[in-house]
């Protein structure tokens, strides 16, 4: 639920726990407790998609047995070893920062890291604003962190399990070229199209593609998706780094995003669930203001996190 | 619901449409592909077996029908 900070404060003082996301001015003056959380002035929320940079979007999160712990660059790599044994853990990276590309190119290769579910995202504040600073926030630690990430590790008793799904309303466009990168990295000058080496800028201007439409990935069966940030200096700048081991493909068209995902959530059989975060980019290409998407509620993020780093999906967390 | 050594090297080496269902399963597996094809041998396919079978084992219920798959390669 969306709540002021004075609310916020008020629940925090239950000593309940919360998973809390909103403005880095609103995070700031929220008091100690058992809560974790990070930039964002979008959230799902009931009746849709909202921004605002007054209001908090307040989670609680279910459970007795947790910690909250607070990782730097040289601690991150044991995200995966310090989960409880059956557990999950909610992980929040601030936007831009050294700790968010390590983990996006790094934490498929982190131990243990598949071993129990690691949902998260990566906490931004507004990018138009000249003083922005996107931040994770360890409330335990009464401390908001630019460089450092925040995870909330939660054991589950005997019986009980985590699942994480992700809900992905792209699909390769299979009537389009097969794409592969000669190497892993955000940024691509060359690559093969369809085995012909190419410049990927190039490319893309001359075929006029919609750099809205992220690429997707064969991920082993599974459709990953990678973002594109920007078209500079003849290069090719995405959210997510690419794999040079993936073969890629532009994404089919989309003409209403929050059809299509009401159109997925519609095929599930249980929505009910502890976290939940969908893409800025959905929230902005796909006019996903005040549009309703069921009970998913949780933030706007610029960057979620399901296991790795993925883009432009909604991602969310069960107990079974 | 354990793999051997064999089983996991014709997964690695597996290059047709793989058929599993559990996102865990789909991105860990990219990353034993990906560490095979940059260093293929023995020890790469013993740590891999050692790290599918740990999923596969804590995640045996809702892993079966993807468990069921690979040793049908």
């Amino acid at each position: 639920m969306l709540v002021t900070v004075d609310q916020a404060t008020e629940y925090i003082g239950t000593g309940k726990l919360f998973h809390i996301s909103g403005a880095t001015s609103l995070l700031r003056r929220l008091p100690k407790g058992n809560w974790l959380g990070g930039s964002t002035e979008f959230f799902m929320d009931k009746g849709g998609g909202k921004a605002t940079d007054q209001l908090l979007s307040l989670i609680e999160i279910p459970g007795e047995s947790y910690r909250i712990e607070t990782y730097g660059v040289d601690g991150i790599s044991r995200v995966g070893k310090n989960a409880f044994a059956n557990g999950y853990t909610i992980l929040i990276l601030p936007f831009d920062s050294e700790i968010h590309s390590l983990y996006a190119e790094k934490a498929a290769y982190f131990d243990d890291i598949f071993l129990n579910p690691v949902i998260g995202w990566i906490a931004a504040d507004r990018l138009d604003k000249a003083d922005r600073q996107s931040v994770s926030a360890n409330g335990a630690e009464g401390e908001v962190y630019a460089d450092k990430a925040v995870a909330l590790h939660m054991s589950l008793p005997a019986g009980q399990s985590a699942e994480l799904n992700m809900i992905n309303i792209f699909e390769p466009d299979l009537d389009g070229p097969s794409i592969l990168f000669p190497r892993d990295g955000f940024v691509v000058d060359v690559c093969l199209i369809d085995g012909k080496e190419t410049v990927f800028a190039d490319y893309i201007a001359e075929t006029g593609l919609d750099t809205k439409l992220p690429l997707v990935g064969d991920y082993s069966g599974a459709n990953i998706n990678i973002s594109i940030k920007e078209i500079a200096d003849g290069k090719v700048y995405f959210y997510a780094p690419l794999s040079g081991n993936v073969q890629y493909r532009f994404a089919k068209r989309i003409d209403d995003y929050a059809e299509a995902f009401r159109a997925k959530i519609g095929d599930l059989s249980d929505t009910e669930s502890v976290f939940t975060c969908n893409c800025i980019l959905n929230f902005m290409y796909g006019a996903l203001e005040n549009e309703d998407l069921g009970t998913f509620y949780g933030p706007f993020t610029f960057g979620e996190v399901a296991w790795q780093l993925v883009n432009q999906t909604l991602v969310y967390l069960q107990i079974k | 619901m354990k793999l051997t050594d064999e089983q996991v090297k014709k997964l690695l080496e597996y290059e047709g449409p793989i058929q599993l269902h559990q996102l865990a399963l789909n991105l860990a597996l990219t990353r034993f592909k990906t560490v095979h094809k940059r260093n293929p041998g023995a020890e790469t396919v013993a740590k891999c077996t050692v790290d599918l079978n740990s999923l596969l084992e804590k995640y045996e219920k809702i892993m079966k029908e993807d468990y069921d798959w690979i040793v049908s390669l």
